[in-house]
C-alpha cells in the first residue's frame, strides 16, 4: 500500500514537471505546478496520515497562495502580450 | 536551551511592520510615501533590537507560542540572518522613502520589502525542516511580487514569470526532498531527531540531498540553474533588486546548508557543494565579463560572489574546516553590504538619469563621467565594485581569505589548485570590475554634465553601506564576532 | 479500503495525466479538479480526513475557480465556452465538494466517539504548528498583496491611470515625489 502511495507521489512529480518543461502554455506550466506539489502532499500522508494533516494542511494553503500569485503574473502578462502560448513569448523559456 | 517570548520578538516585529504599513499607505495623502517608510524603518529597527537583546541572552533560546509543538529556536545563526536581513531591509527601505520605486503602490511595495526580510529572518530562526521550508516560502514570494513590481513595463512582467515558474519549481523540489527526509525518518523533521535517524546512508536520503540542492540552488542562483537572475535583477526596482542580491539569494544558499546539516557525513555533502560551488563561480565570472549595462553586470556578478559562499561552505562540510565556514557565512555579511550598496546606487544614477536625455541609463557608455555629477552614487559603486572583486583591505576581501585559507588545508595538492582556483576567480573578476571604474570616471557628454545631485534619501543609505563595506574591511572583527558563533551552530548540528 | 485507497490513488494519477496532455484549456483545468478530489478521497481513506477536508475545499474548489477566472480573463474561446456551459461546470463542482462532504461526514460520524473529536483534533494541529501556522497567514496577506500589484490595470491608450491612486506617473513609471538634493 505504501509503496504505490510512493509511487503515486514520484509518478505526480513527474508529470507536473513534465508539464513545466514542455512550456506549451502558461497554464500547462500552472498545471504542472500543482500537480507536483500534490505528489509532496502523497509523500507525507503515506509515511504518518494522522501526524503529518499539519504540514499537509499547511502545504495546501501555500501551493494555493503560490499558484495564485502565478495565476496573477499569467494575467499580466497576457495584459502584455495576448497570448498564453508560450512560444510565441520566446523570452520566456528557458 | 530557555524559553522566552522574546524570542519571537524580531518576527512579530516585522509581521506587525507588513500589516501597517499597508495600513498606513492605504491612507490618501501627499507625504504617504514618507510616513509608510517611517513606519516600515520603525518595524525594522525594533526587529534589529530585539535581535541584539538576544544576542545579549544566554542562546540558543526558543518559544512555541501555546507551549507547545514546533516553534522557533534562535540560535547564533539565526541572529546572524536576523542582523543581516535588518541592516540590508533598512537601508532599503530609507531608500524606498524617496519614492523613485514603488510606482505608486507604496501601500504594497513596503509590506512586500518587509515580508521578504521576515523571511529571511524565519529561515534563520526556524526550528525544523518544515518550518525552513514555511520561511523560505514567505521571502520567496513576496520576491515572486517585487520583481515584476513595474508591471507596466513588459520586459519586467516577462523577467518576473521566468524567475516565478523557475523558483516555484525550486521551491516544489526542495519541499519534495523534505518530504524524503519525512520519510526516512518515519514522521519527524526536528534537526536533532532527524539527525540520529539519518545515520546511515540511504539511497532515499541522498536522493533527498539531491533534491534539497538543487531545489534551494534555483534561489541560490548556482550554476546552471541561474539563468533567471539577470533578467529577474535587472528589471526590479532598485530597492527590490538590492534585497534579492544581497539578502534573498544568499539566504537561500544558507538555508541550503542549513537542511543539508541535518546529513550523516558518509553522504559527500560537502564535496557536492565544492563542485557546484566552484563550477557557479568560475562560469559565472566568465558570464560576467563583457556586460555593458551596468545592472544587468552587477546581476551576472553575484552569481559568482554565491558560488564562493557555497564553495566555502562546502569546504567547512567536507573536511570540518570551520574557517572556511567562517570566511562564507563573512562573505553573506559583507555581500550585503556591498551588492546592496551597489543596486542602491545604480538605482539612483538610473533615476536621475531618467530624467535627462540619455539614451541607456544604464548603459556603460552612456553613463560615463556620471563620478563628476553624482559622486556620492559613484564613489558607493566604486567602493563596492573594489570590495567585490576583493581588494584589500575592504569587505569583500576577509571572507574570499578565509575561504582560501580553508581551501588550502585541504591536503595535498588539491587543496592548493582550489586556494588558486578562488584566487584565480578574484582576479577574473577584476575584468569586468575595472571597466566600471573607467566609466564611472571618464569624460562625461552634455547629457550627463547636466545631471543633479544625488537625492538625500537616496544618498542616505548609500552611504551607510558603502561606510559599512569600508568598515567591515578595515575593521573585519565585528563581523568575525557575529561569524563565529554562527558556524559552531553549523558545523556541530543545528540542535545543541 | 485498500482497494478503494489504491483506487482512489490510480485515478489520481490517470486524471493528472489527462490535465498535462489534453489540449483543451477547459478539459485540463477540470481534469486538475478531479485529480484533487481522487487525492482528496485518497487522504480521508489513508486517516488523514481533516486533510482531505482541506484539499477539496482548496484544491478542488477554490484552485479550480482560480483558473476558471484566469481562463475567462484571458482566453475569449474558453471563456465563451464556460460562459454556455456555466450551469453544468458549476454544478459538476458543486456536486463534487457536496459528494466528498457527505462522504466525510457520514464516516466520521460512524467512526468518531463523538463530535468532540475533531475539534480536539485540529486543536492540536494547531498548537503543534503555531509558528508556521501564523507564517501562513502573513504568506496569504502577502500573496493577495501580490496578486493586487500584478492585476492592476494598466494605461489605457489616453494615458488615463485606472487605478494610479497618486496620479500620472511619467514614461519610466517612476513617480516623482520631491526630495532634497546632495
Amino acid at each position: 500500500m505504501t509503496a504505490l502511495a510512493y509511487a503515486v507521489a514520484v509518478a505526480l512529480l513527474l508529470v507536473g514537471l513534465a508539464a513545466v518543461l514542455s512550456g506549451a502554455n502558461a497554464v500547462k506550466t500552472l498545471i504542472g505546478v500543482e500537480l507536483a506539489s500534490k505528489g509532496v502532499l502523497v509523500n507525507f500522508v503515506a509515511t504518518d496520515p494522522a501526524g503529518s494533516q499539519g504540514i499537509v494542511i499547511l502545504l495546501i494553503l501555500i501551493d494555493a497562495i503560490v499558484v495564485a500569485v502565478l495565476l496573477g503574473l499569467v494575467v499580466a502578462v497576457y495584459r502584455q502580450h495576448d497570448t498564453l502560448d508560450l512560444d510565441a513569448l520566446g523570452r520566456l523559456t528557458w | 536551551m530557555t524559553e522566552t517570548p522574546l524570542s519571537m520578538a524580531p518576527l512579530l516585529a516585522l509581521f506587525a511592520g507588513i500589516f501597517a504599513t499597508y495600513l498606513v499607505g492605504r491612507i490618501r495623502h501627499k507625504r504617504a510615501s514618507e510616513a509608510t517608510g517611517v513606519v516600515a524603518i520603525a518595524s525594522l529597527l525594533v526587529a534589529l533590537g530585539a535581535t541584539w537583546s538576544l544576542w545579549t541572552a544566554p542562546l540558543p533560546t526558543e518559544y512555541a507560542i501555546g507551549g507547545s509543538g514546533v516553534g522557533i529556536q534562535v540560535t547564533a545563526l539565526g541572529i546572524f540572518l536576523s542582523v543581516v536581513a535588518c541592516l540590508l531591509g533598512l537601508a532599503v527601505a530609507v531608500y524606498a522613502t524617496a519614492g523613485t520605486d514603488d510606482e505608486g503602490a507604496t501601500e504594497l511595495y513596503y509590506p512586500l520589502l518587509l515580508a521578504a526580510v521576515a523571511g529571511v529572518v524565519g529561515i534563520g530562526f526556524a526550528a525544523d525542516l518544515f518550518s525552513l521550508y514555511v520561511f523560505f516560502e514567505v521571502m520567496a514570494v513576496a520576491t515572486y511580487a517585487l520583481v515584476p513590481f513595474a508591471v507596466e513595463r513588459s520586459t519586467a512582467v516577462e523577467a518576473g514569470f521566468k524567475y516565478v515558474v523557475m523558483n516555484a519549481v525550486g521551491s516544489l523540489l526542495a519541499i519534495f526532498g523534505i518530504s524524503l527526509v519525512y520519510a526516512e525518518t518515519g514522521g519527524t523533521l526536528a534537526y536533532g531527531p532527524v539527525a540520529d535517524a539519518l545515520s546511515g546512508t540511504t539511497g532515499v536520503a541522498t536522493a533527498a540531498v539531491l533534491f534539497l540542492v538543487v531545489g534551494f540552488g534555483v534561489k541560490a542562483a548556482i550554476v546552471p540553474l541561474h539563468t533567471w537572475v539577470p533578467d529577474a535583477y535587472a528589471e526590479s526596482p532598485a530597492g527590490a533588486s538590492a534585497l534579492l542580491a544581497g539578502l534573498a539569494t544568499p539566504a537561500a544558499a544558507v538555508a541550503m546548508i542549513k537542511a543539508l546539516s541535518v546529513f550523516p557525513g558518509a553522504i559527500p555533502v560537502g564535496l557536492v557543494l565544492v563542485v557546484f560551488g566552484a563550477i557557479t563561480m568560475t562560469v559565472g565570472n566568465f558570464l560576467a565579463l563583457g556586460q555593458r549595462d551596468l545592472k544587468r553586470l552587477l546581476a551576472y556578478s553575484s552569481i559568482p560572489h554565491v558560488g564562493y559562499v557555497i564553495f566555502g561552505f562546502g569546504i567547512g562540510f567536507h573536511g570540518g574546516f570551520s574557517v572556511a565556514v567562517d570566511g562564507a557565512l563573512f562573505h553573506v555579511l559583507a555581500n550585503a553590504f556591498m551588492k546592496g550598496g551597489a543596486f542602491l546606487a545604480v538605482g539612483a544614477i538610473g533615476y536621475r538619469l531618467a530624467s535627462a536625455d540619455v539614451a541607456n541609463p544604464r548603459h556603460l557608455d552612456d553613463l560615463a563621467g556620471i563620478g563628476y555629477r553624482m559622486p556620492i552614487a559613484a564613489g558607493a559603486i566604486a567602493v563596492a565594485v573594489l570590495a567585490l572583486a576583493g581588494v584589500p583591505p575592504l569587505a569583500g576581501f576577509w571572507g574570499k581569505l578565509l575561504i582560501v585559507v580553508g581551501a588550502a588545508e585541504v591536503s595535498g595538492w588539491v587543496g592548493v589548485a582550489l586556494a588558486l582556483l578562488v584566487i584565480g576567480n578574484s582576479f577574473l573578476s577584476l575584468g569586468y570590475y575595472l571597466p566600471v571604474l573607467r566609466s564611472l570616471f571618464a569624460a562625461p557628454d552634455d547629457a550627463v554634465g547636466s545631471v543633479a545631485r544625488t537625492p538625500t534619501l537616496l544618498a542616505i543609505p548609500v552611504l551607510g553601506l558603502t561606510a559599512g563595506t569600508i568598515l567591515l574591511g578595515i575593521v573585519p572583527s565585528v563581523g568575525f564576532d557575529l561569524v563565529g558563533p554562527a558556524t559552531d551552530v553549523l558545523l556541530s548540528g543545528v540542535m545543541p | 479500503m485498500t482497494t478503494l485507497t489504491a483506487a482512489a490513488l490510480v485515478a489520481t494519477v490517470g486524471l493528472a495525466v489527462v490535465a498535462v496532455a489534453a489540449r483543451d484549456f477547459l478539459v485540463s483545468i477540470l481534469s486538475l479538479s478531479g485529480a484533487s478530489v481522487g487525492l482528496a478521497v485518497y487522504f480521508y481513506l489513508a486517516g488523514a480526513p481533516i486533510a482531505a477536508v482541506f484539499e477539496a475545499v482548496v484544491a478542488a474548489g477554490l484552485v479550480t475557480v482560480l483558473f476558471l477566472m484566469m481562463i475567462s480573463l484571458t482566453d475569449a474561446e474558453t471563456a465563451t465556452l464556460i460562459e454556455g456551459r456555466k450551469l453544468p461546470v458549476v454544478g459538476l463542482a458543486l456536486g463534487a465538494l457536496l459528494g466528498v462532504s457527505l462522504v466525510v461526514w457520514g464516516w466520521l460520524g460512524g467512526l468518531s466517539t463523538g463530535g468532540g473529536s475533531e475539534i480536539e483534533l485540529a486543536e492540536a494541529l494547531w498548537a503543534e504548528r503555531s509558528v508556521d501556522l501564523l507564517a501562513v497567514t502573513v504568506l496569504l496577506f502577502v500573496g493577495v498583496l501580490g496578486i493586487v500589484r500584478l492585476t492592476a490595470e494598466r494605461f489605457d491608450a489616453t494615458d488615463e491611470p485606472i487605478t494610479g491612486d497618486r496620479g500620472p506617473t511619467d514614461a519610466d513609471g517612476a513617480s516623482g515625489n520631491t526630495e532634497g538634493d546632495t
